[in-house]
């Protein structure tokens, strides 16, 4: 039982390795960060209403479109995430929609207990009812890896 | 302008009846169903009352890592992380602004989750924390059944909406079938009234235009019918002959058997005459016993066949004259073909009035046209 249960970590801290950290991949290109180069590198600041803390809220981060076309150089349209707790999902369409990419929430840097180290969120709420948090489904969290594909 | 079909009304206001029908039903099933969808949106399955069971899954998750390291002789700092990011997930999903807004327990059952991951953490072996894992464990209860409620509570309003959709449906859907009909039966209305209307307009100028005793067009109408005739003349290419007709002798027929008489001898030859008649063939009293027949379409020795039989047909009548040089009543005829040229109605009429005069003056009970009116 022990030694099955060590191999289990074993194998789910490989996958999830480096901790704390973002892959990119388009095709054959990869890049990782780290969540320090992460915090650091932010550009993009934005201050809504955050419907699962229920309170306004100053996100920092990246706009994700630009992000990824600075360090992938791709134009994604499609992309692959992968998250932390094994949740994995396809986001379509994102070079028109307003998707930022956050890694700090009001001035600290996010952990898995927030909902981090990263977090797609919308910066436009599109008029949904806010209390109503099922109709977020695209605020990924999370976030271990974003992979741009092809159509 | 042209008057609308009563058949395109009435299928106009049907079809505009079941298109706010139909609209009214799609609206509401839309409505309702866009509520339902917002309340049983589970697609990606990990919202709502979901969370609260993840973070419970994941904080059971640690107990038997927990055991492992108990039961370790040595340290073994995998299954350490692993239990310490088991923890931070059943922290991140219990981390939730509804539930911490909601729920009071959720802030002591986080700050419980804190302190079992620091004694993992500081790899401290001490006694299992059953009071800490009761109190976790009775949040998530807690949380879950809540939730159910919330949910019972919304689905119980949604219906109650729905029923009260179905209701406004139900008024919308007769209160346009009443519409429709009310705008059909005023359509009806309007249409029947049209209708009286264009019946009394035609009987009113049927009997402007006919002669009451002979049941003739009347001079008005051959007035109106030359008029027409000559404006379109010579531009329509047809034959038309013109036949006048005038019983001989008839004032003298009045004076010996009285007017009664008389206008019974003019009811019997305008209808002996009237039986006559080709198609497209008009009939009209001129005056007295004087009477017109403009004949369209028919060439000048069908026409003057025509005059030729009128003049049988009328002494064939028997009806006794004693002026006459048959001592039967008879007629005289003239007969003009139109030419190729441009023509007053007043012309037409002095036209065949002059030959009538030369078959009168040559002897009554006659036809004469154009061409015997140059010999005679």
């Amino acid at each position: 039982m022990n030694a099955v249960i060590t191999l289990l970590s074993i194998a789910l801290l490989a996958v999830s390795q480096p901790a704390l950290a973002l892959t990119l991949q388009y095709q054959n290109k990869v890049v990782v960060f780290s969540q320090q180069e992460l915090i650091e590198n932010r550009n993009f600041t934005h201050k809504m209403y955050g419907p699962f803390r229920r309170q306004e809220v100053v996100y920092e981060g990246y706009d994700l479109s630009l992000f990824l076309q600075q360090n992938l150089n791709v134009n994604a349209n499609t992309v692959v995430i992968d998250a932390i707790d094994g949740y994995k999902m396809t986001l379509k369409n994102i070079d028109s929609r307003p998707l930022m990419l956050v890694v700090k929430e009001d001035s600290k840097p996010l952990s898995i207990r927030e909902h981090g180290p990263s977090r797609i969120i919308e910066t436009d709420l599109g008029g949904r009812d806010v209390r109503n948090i099922s109709l977020f489904d695209d605020w990924v969290w999370m976030i271990k890896k974003i992979e741009v594909i092809d159509d | 302008m042209t008057k609308p079909s009563r058949t395109l009304s009435i299928l106009g206001v049907g079809l505009l009846s079941i298109t706010v029908v139909i609209t009214l039903v799609l609206v509401n099933t839309v409505r309702f169903d866009g509520s339902l969808r917002a309340l049983f949106n589970r697609d990606h399955g990990i919202y709502d009352h979901a969370m609260v069971d993840r973070s419970k899954k994941y904080l059971l998750n640690v107990l038997p890592l927990i055991e492992t390291l108990n039961d370790a002789a040595e340290e073994n700092s995998l299954v350490r992380e692993e239990a310490l990011a088991q923890f931070d997930l059943a922290y991140a999903y219990l981390n939730i602004g509804r539930y911490l807004e909601r729920y009071e327990c959720v802030q002591p059952a986080l700050d419980d989750i804190l302190t079992l991951r620091d004694d993992v953490e500081k790899g401290a072996k001490r006694a299992f924390r059953y009071q800490i894992w009761a109190e976790i464990l009775t949040c998530y209860d807690d949380v879950g059944r809540s939730q159910d409620e919330l949910k019972a509570n919304l689905i119980e309003r949604a219906l109650i909406d729905s029923r009260a959709n179905q209701f406004w449906m139900n008024v919308g859907v007769i209160s346009v079938f009443a519409l429709a009909i009310m705008l059909w039966l005023l359509l009806e209305i309007q249409h029947r009234r049209g209708h009286k209307s264009e019946t009394e307009k035609e009987a009113w100028q049927s009997r402007a235009m006919t002669d009451h005793l002979t049941s003739t067009y009347n001079r008005m109408a051959l007035h109106e019918a030359l008029e027409s005739l000559v404006k379109q003349w010579p531009v329509a290419n047809e034959s038309v002959g013109l036949v006048f007709y005038d019983i001989d002798h008839f004032k003298q027929f009045n004076d010996s058997f009285g007017h009664v008489a008389g206008d019974q001898a003019l009811r019997q030859v305008a209808s002996t005459v009237n039986k006559l008649l080709p198609n497209p063939s008009n009939h009209y009293r001129f005056g007295g016993e004087e009477f017109f027949i403009v004949n369209r379409e028919t060439e000048h020795s069908e026409v003057v066949a025509l005059a030729d039989r009128i003049l049988s047909a009328v002494q064939n009548l028997n009806i006794e004259n004693p002026n006459s040089d048959t001592g039967m009543l008879t007629v005289s005829v003239g007969v003009y073909m139109l030419e190729q040229r441009d023509y007053t109605a007043e012309e037409l009429i002095m036209k065949v009035d002059e030959l009538l005069y030369v078959a009168k003056k040559h002897g009554r009970n006659r036809v004469v046209d154009e061409f015997t009116g140059q010999d005679i």
